[in-house]
């Protein structure tokens, strides 16, 4: 076999060509140790097991979750010869592994992101009332978004909802729900709210809405954000940095709209406090009415005493006059026949004398002047 | 906005007005009767239009992969 004649640099283009053909990506599980940022911008750790361990490169923007030394990942990386000859691994993503080290690393990045005053209930938005155009970013094939259409169906009508279709789990979620917040947010047809929704899974299933780029995406996005991600129990950093917190995707609908049937009550009953005050109303303006009635009434029954006693008095008045009560006051009215005037009575002539009880007839013996 | 949306959305604006309309302290009998017809259509055509309502569902084309 011809002995390759090579000089450094090219050994180790050579070498770097041949390792990305045989392992152009690895994923290698093992505990961090040794971490450490440098300028704010390179992070620096080993990776090892009980036999070996490997030096690790990468960029700071590419570490979207927290750790620390002890912490058990797995890294999606590429083998690398340095110019200087040294061997590393140029991680590109990076995952806490088992139960222990994925709630550390939650942990640490929710105590970062609170002291920098991400989840402040302060920065919390409503969302509308009655929504008419809103935004969902979920996977259509999860049973997560099948929960959640149902609900919002089954209680309301005659909402726009655009679909933003993304991978719910994986290295790859997180990236993606970050592009459909950006999209929905620069929507040309305006939307009123975002609703992220993801069913339940494992810890490590919903590790994606711990990254910490997605949730700083949540907190700083345009339109108010809700999160109805797994069951009840689970609460991801997404959930804590969004507006609105819904407990599970039925839940996030439930919040989201309201039901069509209580809707329909609520009308009614602001209808019967119109018609309770239609007949407060009318009650009032009835009572005005009586009143009037009552004072004219009275005012009637007043005018009518005063003429009764005049009439009275009159009545008094005549009865005085009346022929018949001097009659009987013991007066008598004497009369001529044919009701001449006494003044043509003569001798001879009968006039009748009327008394209160009895006429008596009487004969003119003579009339002179005075 | 869908048409369905905004036309339940503007009823119930209408209606809300109106409702606040009976809450003030003097109002005048005939204009309330009238208000209060309104009102009533108004609430009526509204829970008519839920109940049919649909949702409408757009699924966005563009891929959000990187």
């Amino acid at each position: 076999m011809e002995k390759l004649q090579l000089t450094v640099s090219d050994f180790v283009a050579l070498t770097n060509q041949t390792l990305e053909y045989a392992y152009p990506s690895v994923v290698i599980t093992g505990e961090i140790t040794g971490f450490k940022i440098n300028q704010d911008k390179f992070v620096f750790f080993d990776i090892k097991d009980e036999n070996a361990s490997v030096g690790c490169f990468m960029m700071k923007f590419q570490l979207r979750i927290a750790i620390e030394d002890g912490m058990m990942v797995a890294i999606t990386a590429q083998p690398k010869l340095t110019q200087w000859g040294k061997f590393s691994l140029t991680v590109r993503s990076i995952q806490p592994v088992g139960e222990g080290s994925l709630k550390r690393s939650f942990e640490l990045l929710k105590a970062k992101l609170d002291k920098e005053g991400l989840f402040k209930p302060e920065r919390k938005r409503l969302l509308p009332e009655l929504p008419a155009r809103i935004g969902v970013i979920s996977s259509i094939q999860a049973a997560g978004y099948g929960d959640f259409i149902k609900i919002v169906d089954e209680r309301w009508g005659g909402l726009h909802i655009d679909v933003a279709h993304i991978q719910v789990q994986g290295e790859v979620a997180p990236e993606q729900i970050i592009r459909a917040l950006q999209h929905l947010n620069e929507s040309a047809q305006p939307l009123e709210a975002i609703v992220i929704v993801r069913g339940g899974g494992s810890l490590d299933d919903l590790s994606a809405f711990n990254d910490e780029l997605l949730v700083r995406a949540i907190a700083s996005s345009r339109l108010p954000v809700m999160t109805g991600i797994g069951h009840e129990n689970d609460v991801t950093l997404a959930d804590l940095a969004a507006d609105v917190r819904a407990s599970t995707p039925s839940n996030a609908a439930q919040i989201l709209v309201p039901d069509r049937r209580e809707f329909a009550a609520s009308l009614k009953s602001s209808i019967y406090s119109a018609a309770a005050s239609l007949q407060h109303t009318y009650d009032k303006r009835q009572q005005l009415i009586n009143n009037d009635l009552n004072r004219i009434n009275s005012r009637l029954k007043r005018q009518f005493e005063i003429l009764s006693d005049i009439c009275q008095s009159l009545t008094r008045s005549l009865n005085q006059l009346n022929p018949q009560s001097v009659l009987k006051r013991g007066y008598s009215l004497v009369k001529l026949e044919n009701n001449l005037p006494l003044t043509v009575a003569k001798k001879g002539d009968v006039l009748d004398i009327e008394t209160s009880k009895s006429i008596i007839k009487a004969g003119v013996i003579s009339n002179d002047k005075k | 906005m869908t048409k369905n949306s905004s036309t339940i959305k503007q009823k119930l604006a209408e209606l809300d007005k109106l409702v606040a309309w009976f809450e003030q302290d003097d109002i005048e009998i005939e204009q309330a009767l009238k208000k209060f017809e309104q009102a009533e259509k108004l609430a009526a055509d509204i829970s008519d239009e839920l109940q049919t309502a649909k949702n409408k569902i757009e699924i966005i084309k563009k891929k959000f992969d990187s």
